[in-house]
């Protein structure tokens, strides 16, 4: 399937530093796509020009196939790391201010809002000034200006920060909710359990350069050390698999390192041995963050 | 464009709605009701806190010195000493005046006024006012000139001036003319600082609550700030008018009152006080007399102008500085201008044509404030084609230059920013 963004050969630099170098990604449609890097790696700058908020210097951006055009900013939803709300307004009042500047007709927009705010529970606040609110309903506000236009790709830059457990469980609930509906999401995060739980897709940035770009599963196929996890109850001797790598990591427990013919002769000889239990037989797929942290340290040298 | 009315509107509803704002708006009518009415109440007053002073002249030419501005004369036939011990002795007498013998033949010779207190100016103007009147004419009488030769030498003159324009002549007052240049230069000055400054902090606050770029994910930079200046233009508009409606209102409240006041009293005070009200008649109805209408126009589009090229100026300037820090260190640089036209104003006023006038009012940092000191006493028509023009060319300039600072500036956290950065900002994609 073609991506629904794609970015060719972006450069973009600040006076003498350069925040993005030729850097190319692509976005799929319908994806969960982490957008993953350490500190100013260039994310936020990517997330800017996608959001038409700055230009690149060199290279340009596509939307389904042609030229980003400043009327597809319409289908975009952005929630910036940097969250913002005028403190002084009314939390209604605000969110009406936000559909207007997206061009909702006000009756819809007022119907839109009743529904973020019971599904939030937050309705009761609708009158209050939004300085009166916590934190984490702020947080809620913030997201419903990012989706009361109902955007066919959603930016979020870090959208867990500062939330409790339970209102980051509700906010990824919609999150989730809104990939099911046909939403594009674009999730900037440096938490890797949220890369985990909820990515489909993954871009990793460093030094203003893509490391990585595809599917999740891809990438931790593409990462594959070929390594098990096996835990057994009773005593075996391993002699008989022949040559091997293999570290014992605890009590009966270890990690053996070979290709899948190997494996499945392992596996049988295990499975014969009527003196042992099997309680675990695990391939071992490295987890985004080992990737993150072995290509980020790696490209750094 | 749409989006720049929706801002504007916002801005507009959210400061309207603040207390601080309704605060100022109702309360200025009345700051300016005391200023308007603190002179005229003080000549009321003064009228009544008359003074007593006790004349001890040797020189026995000032039989009765006739009580003026509330203060009367009493002549003494006792020597000074007495007099002074008298002074001290009565409340009622608050000073003592000493004529020497040879006053009117000897120039040295010196008057002197004593009393328990130092004595206030305004008491020692109008004495030394009357005594010297009173000399001068003692010695002119020494020449034996005839009472109305000397009545004729005493006449003073007064010069009533006139613009001769392409219709014949038009009567003006200089009097008049000053004042209007005051007035509306100074309006202009304060009206920029105020609402520019009002812009200035919008979005400083927009920058410090870190909204700005969520709303720069939906408008565009420029309609972004075009909206403030709109909506604080149109809120500065609405707070003009309520004041100009108030302030008539008072005025022709006040004025009755006052007026009521001054009948009832007007046989109490005396001929002088009776000459500076028909004084400040004709200055009324000669500051009437001005063209308002083109004034008023005038002043409008100078006014706007001038808010325009400061407040985009101004907002470029917030939108750069670093919400950490209270003070912008290059608050100073734009406001400097302006700072400039006004200092210049007494001089310009006073000399409206000399190539310093000339210049202020077309250089289109100051000419708001110039221009409008120079029209009521007549400009030529070029000069101000070309500073009209020159000023709408620049407020399009700084609009633009602005709001390519504005675009990086509001995105830009924790970072002092130096002069040459913000240039480089303007040519930024």
């Amino acid at each position: 399937m073609d991506p629904i963004l794609s970015c060719h050969n972006i450069t973009k630099a600040y006076g003498s530093k350069v925040a993005l170098h030729e850097t190319s990604l692509s976005i799929a449609e319908n994806s969960i796509t982490g957008l993953l890097g350490p500190n100013g790696a260039g994310k936020t700058t990517i997330i800017r020009m996608l959001m038409q908020i700055t230009a690149p210097d060199s290279g340009s951006i596509s939307y389904r196939g042609r030229q980003l055009a400043r009327t597809d900013l319409q289908k975009f939803g952005y929630m910036p790391e940097e969250r913002g709300l005028y403190k002084k307004m009314k939390v209604e009042e605000q969110l009406l201010y936000f559909a207007s500047l997206n061009k909702i007709h006000k009756q819809k927009a007022q119907q839109i809002i009743n529904n973020w705010l019971n599904l939030f529970e937050i309705q009761d606040w609708r009158k209050r000034k939004v300085d009166e609110l916590s934190k984490g309903q702020q947080q809620k506000i913030q997201f419903i200006i990012t989706v009361l236009h109902d955007p066919e790709i959603l930016i979020l830059d870090e959208p867990f920060t500062g939330l409790d457990p339970v209102n980051a469980e509700i906010i990824k609930t919609e999150i989730l909710k809104l990939a099911k509906a046909g939403k594009t999401v674009i999730l900037s995060t440096h938490r890797m359990e949220n890369v985990e739980e909820l990515c489909n897709h993954i871009c990793l940035v460093n030094h203003g350069k893509t490391l990585l770009n595809g599917r999740t599963e891809d990438i931790r196929n593409q990462f594959d050390r070929q390594e098990y996890l096996i835990k057994l109850d009773g005593d075996f001797d391993h002699s008989t698999w022949g040559e091997i790598e293999l570290r014992v990591i605890g009590n009966h427990q270890f990690i053996i390192k070979a290709d899948s013919i190997k494996v499945r002769l392992i596996l049988e000889s295990l499975l014969t041995n009527k003196n042992l239990n099997i309680l675990k037989f695990e391939k071992l797929l490295p987890t985004i963050n080992e990737i993150f942290i072995n290509l980020v340290s790696n490209s750094g040298k | 464009m749409n989006n720049i009315f929706l801002i504007a509107e916002k801005e507009y509803k959210l400061k309207i709605r603040n207390k601080a704002f309704l605060i100022i708006t109702l309360l200025a009518p009345f700051i300016y009701l005391l200023i308007i009415t603190i002179p005229a109440l003080s000549i009321y007053f003064a009228g009544h806190s008359s003074k007593n002073i006790l004349v001890v002249d040797d020189s026995k030419y000032f039989a009765k010195i006739p009580s003026s501005n509330g203060i009367n004369f009493i002549n003494t036939f006792k020597s000074l000493d007495s007099a002074n011990k008298d002074c001290l002795k009565y409340d009622s007498i608050n000073y003592v005046l000493y004529i020497p013998a040879s006053i009117i033949s000897d120039s040295n010779q010196q008057v002197i006024l004593s009393g328990k207190k130092i004595p206030e100016t305004s008491a020692i103007d109008v004495i030394e006012d009357i005594v010297s009147t009173n000399i001068q004419i003692e010695r002119l009488k020494q020449y034996k000139l005839s009472t109305s030769i000397l009545n004729s030498l005493n006449e003073k003159v007064r010069i009533k001036t006139q613009k001769i324009t392409l219709n014949g002549k038009e009567s003006s007052s200089v009097g008049a003319a000053t004042t209007a240049a005051y007035l509306f230069s100074f309006l202009i000055y304060m009206f920029i600082f105020l609402y520019g400054g009002m812009v200035m902090k919008s979005v400083q606050s927009e920058k410090q609550s870190r909204v700005s770029e969520v709303i720069l994910s939906t408008v565009k930079p420029f309609d972004l700030m075009m909206g403030k200046i709109l909506g604080v233009a149109a809120l500065g508009i609405t707070q003009i008018i309520i004041w100009v409606t108030f302030s008539l209102i008072i005025t022709a409240v006040a004025g009755s009152l006052l007026a009521g006041i001054g009948d009832g009293n007007v046989n109490m005070m005396d001929s002088s006080n009776v000459q500076q009200v028909s004084q400040s008649q004709q200055i009324f109805s000669s500051i009437l007399s001005l063209p308002w209408l083109k004034l008023i126009l005038f002043f409008i589009f100078y006014f706007i102008s001038g808010y325009f090229l400061y407040s985009a100026l101004m907002s470029a300037i917030a939108s750069a500085g670093d919400v950490d820090a209270d003070t912008n260190q290059y608050t100073l640089l734009v406001t400097a201008p302006i700072i400039i036209g006004i200092s210049m104003l007494p001089a310009v006023v006073s000399n409206p044509d000399n190539s310093l006038s000339f210049w202020l009012s077309i250089i289109p940092f100051t000419s708001p404030i110039a221009m409008m000191a120079r029209i009521p006493f007549g400009v030529p028509a070029w000069q101000l084609i070309l500073s009209m023009v020159l000023l709408i060319l620049t407020f399009i300039g700084s609009v633009s230059l602005s709001g390519r600072i504005f675009r990086v500036g509001l995105l830009m956290y924790g970072k002092k920013v130096s002069l040459k950065e913000l240039s480089k900002w303007m040519f930024y994609k």
